[in-house]
């Protein structure tokens, strides 16, 4: 990209060029600061479902005035000669294949007015038009909510609207809960149109969505782990989609990882500081799989000492503290490493961050080999005094070579131990929530 | 949970063959060049007997719609392989951009050279 944005810089300023970015993520918080980072200013959409079909990046095209391709393998010191001296105008037209007009109507989804789309469904509700109902509203909610993170940032709000913020302005309240059900309708089609077609271009949108939901104001418990099961069943469906091997490895084990994915992160947010900017926040939280550095060869566990082996701290009141656990790949076999997500979140009272954090133990068991026994959760990017803000820790863990149960999966033990603040009072306590998560493990 | 259509019976096939009625009544020459001439309708006739023979059928032996056959027709337009041919019109899309929320469409650029660039930032 930097050699590229380089070499285009001139002819961009001479009205020569435009560049146009298309970026696979699913978070566009991480590409607004990587845009910032690099200076880039350049427009950049958002393809979070590969819906242009999208399977490997990065892929540089070059297109003239009249839409035609002209290249697909240009390097940066032809681009001048090849393509931007070139006077396509004096050459005769092309014989053109005709566009699927479906095809084409499915990728100007985003433009139509939502109501149109609604009605076309109405009129023939056929899967395609299902899908496309729910890919509009999934780019409409995306729109709406990349639209509210912008200005947040121009009127200098520290933060954008974050998942757990009280809203203080209504309207914007509103918007942020249409959009909430915007995505749980997207949800639905997709559910519809998967369980009759098991789609694997279905399942992935239908993971994508569950992902959305997980980040947004409506989270549910399981949102992240049918993101993940979903995710796993549209990639065993067509293993050669490297965009949706990416999008598991980006929360998978450190042994799958082929690089650490956005470790730049914390250097492009100091630096972008350090140029007397407000780097762009992420409002998405990165998970610690995703700063992971790749792990090779067999890893030993470390021997850890359980810190409360006689129960002696006293356990938190039912109902305050929950955890949901999503294990990415979802489903494993015997002898493979994946890598579990625990997201603790609390209820009629706030964390509290300022003395000892949150520290989980996970029991040995005997049928799961675990990279460590004893989980801290390590971005803390929010760390304030106190908060109500969900926290998560990951670990690797591979399933036992023997491990041959008649059950659908493995059930861990374990226990969180906390500093609970119980009202605004300023009361805090020291508690230990007991929990079970069950991994999925395939026969 | 997901629904999962089941595969119903299948139907037995007849190889049309074996019908020994004809062949008496025809010298073996007759009989073989006819079957020289019948070979072809008859090979396919016997491939489409033994594809419906393995194909999902329900009770009345008429043909399911599978769970691939229901949304693989329509939705074979999801199945799309990104592959830009030179020479070809670049197919028009719109997205929302990441910084303004807007939806651009690439022939908003129409009337310009446009450098198009498909990447990630990991």
């Amino acid at each position: 990209m930097p050699v590229w944005y380089e070499t285009l810089k001139p002819f961009v300023n001479e009205n020569k060029v435009v560049i146009l970015g298309v970026v696979q993520e699913q978070h566009a918080s991480r590409t607004r600061l990587y845009r910032q980072w690099g200076k880039y200013d350049f427009p950049i959409v958002q393809d979070p479902m590969t819906k242009l079909g999208m399977r490997a990046v990065p892929l540089i095209i070059a297109i003239d005035e009249q839409g035609i391709v002209r290249g697909t393998k240009l390097r940066p010191n032809q681009v001048d000669s090849q393509f931007l001296s070139v006077d396509y105008a004096k050459q005769s037209p092309l014989n053109q294949k005709q566009l699927d007009p479906e095809f084409q109507n499915s990728l100007l989804i985003a433009s139509r007015p939502l109501q149109e789309v609604r009605d076309r469904v109405t009129a023939d509700p056929s899967y395609l038009s299902q899908i496309n109902l729910a890919d509009a509203l999934i780019l409409k909610a995306l729109s709406d909510t990349h639209r509210r993170a912008n200005q947040a940032k121009s009127t200098d709000v520290a933060e954008p609207p974050n998942k757990g913020d009280n809203y203080e302005n209504t309207q914007m309240q509103q918007a942020v809960l249409e959009s909430v059900k915007q995505i749980q309708e997207a949800i639905s089609l997709y559910k519809t149109v998967y369980e009759g077609s098991e789609n694997p271009s279905v399942a992935f949108r239908l993971a994508v969505a569950y992902r959305m939901a997980f980040d947004s104001e409506g989270a549910a418990p399981l949102d992240f782990a049918n993101a993940s099961k979903f995710w796993t069943q549209a990639l065993s469906k067509d293993p050669n989609q490297y965009i949706w091997r990416r999008r598991i490895e980006q929360y998978g084990p450190r042994m799958n990882k082929p690089y650490p994915f956005y470790d730049w992160i914390p250097t492009a947010q100091k630096e972008v500081a350090e140029r007397g900017e407000i780097p762009w926040p992420q409002t998405v939280a990165l998970t610690d799989s995703e700063l992971a550095q790749p792990a090779r060869g067999d890893w030993e566990s470390q021997p850890m000492v359980n810190p409360d082996p006689e129960t002696r701290i006293t356990r938190s009141p039912l109902g305050i503290v929950r955890v949901d656990s999503t294990m990415v790949p979802y489903r494993l076999k015997p002898t493979q490493t994946g890598r579990l997500h625990l997201q603790f979140s609390i209820r009629r009272s706030k964390w509290n961050h300022e003395s000892e954090p949150l520290m989980v133990w996970l029991e040995p068991n005997p049928n799961v080999q675990l990279q460590t026994n004893r989980l801290n959760p390590q971005n803390a990017l929010r760390l304030i005094a106190t908060s109500s803000l969900p926290q998560t820790v990951e670990v690797d863990l591979t399933i036992s070579k023997d491990f041959n149960a008649a059950s659908d999966g493995i059930e861990l033990r374990g226990f969180a131990l906390f500093n609970r603040c119980v009202d605004e009072s300023g009361v805090c306590v020291y508690e230990r929530f007991d929990f079970r998560v069950q991994i999925p493990v395939e026969q | 949970m997901f629904i999962y259509f089941s595969i119903g019976h299948s139907v037995p096939a007849v190889h049309p063959l074996d019908s020994r009625s004809h062949r008496s009544l025809l010298s073996a020459k007759q009989a073989f060049d006819r079957r020289q001439h019948r070979a072809i309708p008859f090979t396919i006739l016997f491939m489409v007997l033994l594809a419906s023979a393995f194909a999902p059928s329900d009770a009345t032996g008429c043909p399911l719609q599978t769970a691939s056959a229901v949304g693989g027709g329509e939705l074979q337009t999801l199945e799309f392989d990104y592959q830009p041919v030179p020479g070809q019109a670049h197919f028009d899309f719109a997205l929302p951009d990441v910084n303004t929320g807007e939806i651009r469409r690439l022939s908003d650029f129409k009337g310009k050279k446009v450098i198009l660039i498909h990447f990630a930032s990991w």
